[in-house]
């Protein structure tokens, strides 16, 4: 019989370009606890992730990270230049009815390119960290003397 | 965090337990699948009653407390931001062991701190006297 309650736990690592050599590692489900994982302690920090994962075209995936907009967060964001080019890894794992973490889950890896604020929340925002490439992307060089000029956002489109 | 409720004993008290943060997804079937996000209850209400007090002279010469001071309370926590300890009269009246659960003194005891839901309620029946109506909310400091 399969369960009906689930307990998921997100930890995240955050590795900012000004201080690579000392990442955040923050979980959101054991309130006001440090919990171990892969040996290394995680602090507790009310955060959501949100956003595709996926999709069948392997598109450049923006992920939302929630925070509240608290001293920590601004910290975090002013010192990590804007979470700019930031490296996230959230690490999945289901919890059981006793509050161990089962083995096993799911990892996976973003690239940070920006963040916002509002009058409560700060948002770090991440692509997934590999971009995707599209079926039939000619295999040469895109320059501007094979295609003309070349525009400055990444909207490329072929016709 | 503000001082402690001031010691009145209220006239009538409504306690809600609080509740695991969770969501539950109810398919067309009716079968449900729930979602815990916190490994911890939150959200305990406790509403309060005090009746016949006076405004601001106790009416029964000076061993009551009046409705200046829990109105003083409110001001001193700054409406509903800040949070405080409740009081010793807020838990009159209950068995020593739930008293002490809800005041946080017990090993179970929620880990919750207490702030006005919203601002207190006076009700004026006669000269000098009122009847004030508060709700506290217990929630969990991240």
């Amino acid at each position: 019989m399969s369960e009906n309650q689930i307990r998921i736990c997100q930890f995240i690592k955050l590795e900012t370009t000004t201080k690579p050599e000392k990442p955040y590692y923050y979980q959101n489900y054991f309130i006001k606890e440090n919990k171990t994982l892969g040996g290394v302690p995680y602090s507790f920090v009310p955060f959501e992730i949100e956003g595709g994962v996926s999709s069948l075209n392997a598109d450049n995936q923006q992920v939302t990270l929630r925070l509240p907009a608290s001293e920590y967060a601004v910290r975090l964001v002013e010192l990590g230049d804007g979470n700019r080019l930031s490296k996230l890894v959230v690490y999945t794992r289901f919890i059981n009815a006793n509050g161990a973490i089962k083995t096993g889950g799911f990892d996976e890896y973003y690239v940070g390119i920006g963040a916002s604020f509002s009058d409560d929340t700060i948002e770090l925002r991440f692509r997934s960290a590999l971009d995707g490439v599209a079926a039939g992307f000619p295999a040469r060089t895109l320059t501007e003397e094979n295609v003309g000029i070349l525009p400055l956002e990444s909207t490329l489109s072929l016709r | 965090m503000a001082a402690t409720f001031p010691n009145i004993t209220p006239s009538s008290r409504n306690l809600t337990m609080g509740d695991l943060p969770s969501k539950v997804y109810r398919a067309m079937s009716g079968a449900t699948v729930r979602r815990a996000f916190g490994n911890k209850k939150t959200g305990y209400v406790m509403k309060l009653q005090f009746k016949n007090l006076g405004d601001d002279v106790s009416v029964f010469s000076g061993t009551q407390r009046t409705v200046k001071e829990i109105l003083d309370h409110y001001c001193e926590a700054n409406g509903t931001f800040d949070n405080f300890n409740l009081g010793l009269g807020l838990t009159k009246g209950m068995g020593t062991e739930t008293a002490n659960y809800f005041k946080g003194n017990a090993s179970q005891s929620p880990e919750v701190r207490w702030r006005y839901a919203k601002p207190p309620e006076v009700q004026s029946v006669k000269a000098g006297l009122s009847n004030v109506s508060v709700e506290l909310i217990g929630e969990i400091n991240a």
